[in-house]
């Protein structure tokens, strides 16, 4: 059973068609970038997965299940059991890393005992053991990064969805985050979904790559 | 080119000086002034005002009616704010405007609406009898009938903000949190704390406002304290006193500055304009039909009912005649100082907004305060530091004039115009301006080229706005009008006291019509002059 399936799906927006007919399945555990131009609905493969919108046609499964179908969303978003890192991270600022990391457990009605081992053994995964009291605007731009990710990770997600999560850093600090994110791949072996501009990160992190050309048509 | 920095700011020094000059001069020589007795320092005045237990049953009554007010408007504005900002519910946007009508008229309106409806000879009266009146009448006229119209009044206040606010929220932060949890918890977890800082600053504002209200509680028979101050400069002429009664105030409002500035500092958080048809909303699903039943009953009873009243009691031709030929000449009067205020206030806003947006001066953040302290302070206070500045031989001219009067609108009324204006800012990026600068552009080509087509909307937002507070203010007008010169709220204060309901009512119809047709117009000019060709 796929992880991730997309099939026949469009999307518009107006009138302005943003995925035409796009067809794929991602197998538990497999690396995938997706890549193409700006505007080519990247970001709107990563949005229809989470279930922030639906699909005009065509049906989106997540672990067999189906979770969106010709306009309809069929299981909720915090029902799908995925962690996304966006592109701006979206972590809430007036939360701590603790509280941020928090917020899914809570939902999941965890105990505060259970709660307190994930968060810490997720930041030290993301090497971010002493940051549990800080806010994120303390935090320099990798640190969050890092953050982001373990919030992403810390419910155990089934798949992780990334909307180019390191196009506003540096090429150090992206190379070293690329390699810990193969890292945690190689330890906890979900799923990615990654979005990215870059050849050299697909390169490096992809094991398949799904190409989006004109936004309409699909090559996997 | 230094020339044109220098321009650049003197321009924005003078913007400064003039607020400072026309808002602030005037409070702190009315305060000083109140210490002066025959010729020498003493406390008389403060002795008296505050020796006398009135005074202190009207300041507890003021406190009474501020908070329940904020209470009661907070409660259902952040509510209904949610509702329209967040969720799928029909017909949002219309309700939005319905709820906001209130604050397009002077409080004293939807008090009269609700006398003709729950008082003596009101509507309940005549379906149920006479009995029902006396309750229902007893109950209006009192504290329970003063915090049911000034919470409608200000509900908007709440409503708008919370509205904006939510808005202005980053969808992002709600998408992260919706992949882990149901939208009840991320409201309570995410987005009202992240727009916690906005709602506090409305309930600041509702609360400094209704301490300040003046004419729904007069025609209400409720002892407040903004009485004690106008009675003592109206009816007595002693200014010490007035000034007296007014210090608590004064406490209050600068407490209530320094608070909604602590609210706000730091708490920029990562806003972005989400707009209309970005922002996430909640389906509220099946009980959408029964959420809609609540909210139009909550409108047909905060706005339909009072506006009603007015409605029955004065839209006949007889006494709609007798209110314009009483009181038409002050419309016409009201009409013109508050577009020449309200235009006078986008002028100096312009260039406030600007020195706030891009701290060009280092008391850019005193004048920011200055405009909210001002604008929070009782009609009344700014009306008797105007009178104590300006009453006095050399400047006769200007005192006896309609001048006085604008200037009191534009004390009381420049946040409007500032922080209008400063949205409009925000939402410019600083290189646009850059751009024409190095393109060689001077100040006043940037200004007028670049910076002023650019803010159109909110200049015009703006515009409207002042223009509704300067028409809908009665205590400026009361104090500071020229004799033969008093606005439409004044006139209609005065025929309150001896003129038929019917006239009242009447007078009533006339200021909601004064402020909704040029509303109208302005806002059918702006849709046809922004249409795409």
């Amino acid at each position: 059973m796929s992880a991730l399936e997309f099939h026949d799906v469009s999307k518009s927006y107006g009138n302005r068609t943003v995925l035409s007919h796009v067809s794929f399945l991602i197998d538990r555990g497999e690396r995938i970038t997706i890549q193409g131009p700006s505007g080519c609905g990247k970001t709107t493969i990563l949005r229809l997965l989470a279930g922030f919108v639906p699909p005009d046609q065509g049906e989106i499964h997540i672990a067999g299940r189906n979770a969106a179908a010709n306009g309809r969303i069929l299981i909720e978003p915090d029902r799908r059991n995925l962690g996304m890192v966006f592109q701006d991270l979206a972590l809430w600022p007036h939360l701590t890393v603790y509280q941020n990391l928090e917020f899914a457990l809570k939902a999941q009605g965890l105990s505060e005992k259970i709660r307190r081992e994930r968060i810490t053994e997720v930041l030290a995964r993301v090497r971010l053991p002493d940051a549990v009291g800080a806010y994120p605007g303390r935090l320099s731009g990798g640190q969050q990064q890092r953050v982001a990710i373990a919030r992403a990770l810390v419910a155990q997600p089934l798949a992780l969805l990334m909307d180019e999560p390191l196009a506003n850093l540096d090429d150090d600090l992206k190379d070293e985050l690329c390699d810990h994110l193969l890292e945690l791949h190689a330890q906890l072996g979900f799923t990615l979904l990654y979005v990215t501009h870059s050849k050299e990160e697909m390169r490096k992190i992809g094991t398949r790559a799904i190409r989006l050309r004109e936004g309409k048509e699909v090559t996997v | 080119m230094g020339w044109l920095l220098n321009a650049k700011r003197a321009t924005l020094i003078a913007a400064a000086l003039v607020l400072t000059f026309v808002g602030l001069l005037p409070v702190f020589l009315m305060i000083v002034e109140s210490f002066i007795v025959d010729g020498g320092i003493s406390l008389t005045n403060y002795i008296d005002v505050f020796g006398n237990t009135r005074t202190w049953a009207l300041f507890r009554n003021s406190l009474a009616l501020a908070a329940l007010t904020t209470v009661v408007s907070g409660t259902i504005g952040v509510a209904l704010g949610i509702l329209v900002a967040k969720t799928d519910l029909a017909l949002r946007n219309t309700l939005a405007i319905v709820f906001s009508l209130p604050l397009l008229l002077p409080p004293y309106v939807l008090a009269i609406g609700w006398f003709e409806v729950l008082g003596r000879g009101g509507l309940l009266a005549r379906l149920f009898g006479v009995g029902w009146g006396e309750v229902t009448s007893r109950w209006l006229f009192g504290l329970p009938g003063a915090v049911l119209v000034l919470a409608s009044a200000f509900l908007p206040v709440v409503l708008l903000l919370t509205i904006t606010y939510l808005r202005g929220v980053d969808p992002a932060l709600e998408e992260a949190a919706r992949l882990a949890s149901p939208w009840p918890s991320i409201l309570q977890r995410i987005t009202l704390p992240l727009i916690r800082p906005g709602i506090l600053l409305s309930l600041v504002l509702v609360f400094l406002l209704s301490m300040g209200e003046f004419g729904a509680p007069a025609f209400l028979r409720l002892g407040v304290f903004p009485v004690a101050s106008f009675t003592q400069s109206s009816a007595f002429y002693n200014f010490g006193a007035a000034t007296a009664a007014a210090a608590p105030f004064i406490g209050i409002v600068i407490s209530g500055v320094l608070i909604s500035g602590r609210l706000l500092r730091n708490k920029a958080y990562s806003f972005r304009w989400a707009g209309r048809d970005h922002a996430i909303r909640i389906p509220l699903g099946r009980r959408s039909p029964f959420v809609l039943f609540a909210v139009m009953t909550l409108a047909v009873l905060l706005v339909g009912v009072p506006l009603s009243g007015v409605l029955w009691r004065g839209a006949s031709t007889a006494a709609l005649t007798d209110a314009i030929q009483r009181a038409g000449d002050s419309a016409v009067r009201s009409f013109v100082y508050a577009t020449i205020a309200a235009s006078v206030l986008c002028i100096l806003g312009f260039f406030l907004a600007y020195i706030v947006h891009r701290r060009a001066l280092l008391a850019w953040w005193w004048l920011d305060g200055l405009t909210l302290f001002l604008f929070t302070l009782p009609g009344a206070i700014i009306g008797i530091g105007l009178i104590t500045l300006w009453n006095r031989p050399s400047t006769n001219w200007i005192y006896s004039s309609p001048a006085l009067l604008i200037l009191g609108f534009v004390t009381q009324y420049a946040a409007l115009g500032t922080h209008m204006i400063l949205a409009g800012f925000s939402q410019l990026p600083l290189s646009l301006e850059e751009a024409a600068e190095i393109a060689g552009a001077g100040w006043f080509r940037r200004v007028f080229v670049i910076l002023v087509p650019l803010l159109r909307p909110a200049t015009l937002a703006a515009w409207a706005a002042a223009f509704i507070f300067c028409l809908r203010d009665l205590s400026l007008p009361l104090l500071l009008a020229p004799p033969g010169g008093d606005t439409l709220t004044a006139r209609t204060m005065t025929l309150m006291a001896n003129g038929s309901p019917e006239l009242v009512a009447a007078l009533s119809l006339l200021s909601i019509a004064l402020v909704v047709a040029p509303l109208a117009v302005l806002a059918v000019g702006w849709h046809a002059w922004s249409k795409p060709a």
